[in-house]
């Protein structure tokens, strides 16, 4: 993405201004960033890190399309949003570098969906309860008590 | 639409001398549907039908259900203002909605950037309280609808900055202190190492307008919801003490008087003028909350001013005059508000 101000750098900061009351963002490069905000320090952020990223130039990237939505991976490129969930799945091998270069990490440690069907789900409330996570084994039983319910 | 009680203003949450509000967004999409940027209308109207639908059998049956479509510009500009919506989702309203539980505690952006946006926010600093609160809508909409999620990368969001918790956690502080003392640089430069977002909201020019910032969780993906809010929590309860350090310093000796000037010169000001932009009162009712929070007797009151951090907005003064005005006239019926609402205590 091109610098909002000067359009001949990349851009990598989000640019928040406040005009007639709305909030405006755009990509800015870092000197015009600088120039703009020049009494305030506020950091770098992850779409910043995810359009440095993705504004790099590719090395031996697949020339790849989800067939779910049509997007292509250089257009996701572009953009930096992709099209559906299964763009993730199409793009596997490049969204791991993705996820990694915006969040450091590209593992999910957070909440899970719980899964529908009823033998899934008996083994993640095992897992749950080994874990010793039991508000969460709680919350997978009163699931699957609905599911055996319907 | 102005007699929604937004609860998140009111003074009695959490640390609020420093903290105005918490809140915690969990964004969720639709396992097989496109992501609302390149989704046709159909889909779009498919997947608004469907989170309507689905809310009467979740905790949120009772909220209000707003297509932006069904309601004007100004209307959708108030939202924004209120935190319902974004300015993103206003400026396309077609096939895009939101749900508005009861004080504005919690809501769900619809066909915004994600399906699904749920957002419970409340006044001072109780991000986990907040959290607990919004898992559990979420867990009532997963009941009801398929949303795309995958082991190893969590929830899948449009934006991979998203993805994985699919949350944000941020607190709005108040930092005066810190500004006028100079320090507020270092710390925000300080901050950058914790893994923590601050955003202020720009006046024309480059001064971030009343000193207010929001902090919040720079990534999404790695660690789980509890971390994030804690590792918010303890960055916003390390600003709240360096603010409280300056405030005390700014009050103290000859500072003070200083001080005193700054704070009951932004009285008058909001009090007597007869035009008031946005930003300049912004910046007066700042100094004027920093006065309340240092406890200072002053004939003005935390609620009232709180109430007019809100009301102030544009969108509000133009609800207030029931039609779009111009921006003069705007400022015109801003001050009266303001006098209207200092008055009774300035001539006490």
């Amino acid at each position: 993405m091109l610098c909002a101000r000067c359009r001949k750098n990349e851009a990598s900061f989000l640019y928040q201004k406040l005009v007639e009351g709305r909030v405006l963002e755009s990509g800015l490069c870092a000197s015009c960033h600088a120039e703009e905000s020049p009494g305030v320090y506020i950091g770098d952020s992850p779409l910043a890190s995810l359009f440095a990223y993705l504004g790099a130039p590719a090395q031996g990237k697949r020339r790849v399309r989800c067939e779910a939505c049509g997007l292509s991976f250089s257009e996701f490129r572009k953009c930096g949003r992709l099209g559906c969930a299964r763009c993730y799945d199409a793009f596997a091998g490049e969204m791991d570098e993705v996820l990694a270069q915006v969040h450091a990490c590209s593992r999910h440690s957070g909440k899970c969906l719980p899964p529908r069907d009823p033998k899934e789900l008996a083994r993640a409330i095992e897992k749950a309860v080994a874990a010793e996570s039991f508000e969460e084994a709680a919350r997978l039983r009163d699931r699957l008590k609905r599911i055996e319910g319907d | 639409m102005l007699r929604y009680k937004m609860g998140w203003a009111r003074p009695d949450g959490p640390e609020h001398a420093v903290v105005l509000s918490s809140r915690v967004r969990l964004a969720r999409n639709f396992d097989d549907r496109p992501f609302p940027p390149r989704a046709a209308d159909a889909e779009l109207r498919a997947v608004l039908k469907s989170v309507f639908d689905a809310a009467s059998k979740t905790r949120l049956r009772d909220a209000a259900r707003i297509s932006l479509a069904d309601i004007t510009p100004l209307e959708r500009g108030f939202l924004v203002e209120r935190k319902l919506i974004s300015w993103g989702h206003a400026s396309e309203p077609a096939h895009r909605g939101v749900l508005v539980g009861e004080r504005d505690a919690a809501s769900v952006m619809i066909n915004e950037e994600d399906h699904l946006r749920l957002q419970n926010i409340d006044s001072g600093l109780c991000l986990d309280r907040l959290w607990r609160e919004a898992s559990a809508i979420d867990d009532d909409f997963a009941e009801l609808l398929d949303f795309a999620f995958r082991p190893e990368w969590g929830y899948l969001t449009c934006c991979p900055t998203n993805a994985g918790t699919g949350m944000r956690a941020s607190c709005l502080v108040h930092l005066p202190g810190l500004t006028a003392t100079g320090r507020i640089e270092s710390v925000l430069r300080s901050l950058d190492r914790l893994g923590v977002l601050v955003r202020g909201l720009y006046g024309e020019g480059t001064k971030v307008i009343g000193d207010f910032y929001q902090v919040s969780n720079r990534t999404a993906l790695g660690r789980s919801e509890e971390e994030i809010v804690d590792s918010v929590t303890g960055v916003v309860r390390g600003l709240i003490a360096k603010e409280r350090e300056a405030r005390e310093e700014l009050s103290g000796g000859d500072r003070k008087t200083r001080l005193e000037d700054l704070v009951y010169r932004s009285l008058g000001l909001l009090s007597h003028a007869r035009l008031l932009t946005y930003e300049e009162t912004m910046r007066h009712l700042s100094y004027l909350r920093m006065g309340l929070a240092l406890e200072w007797k002053l004939p003005a009151d935390l609620t009232t001013v709180n109430e007019l951090l809100v009301l102030s907005q544009p969108a509000h003064i133009q609800m207030l005059a029931g039609k779009p005005l111009e921006e003069r006239d705007r400022d015109f019926l801003r001050s009266t508000l303001l006098r209207r609402k200092l008055s009774g205590a300035t001539e006490a």
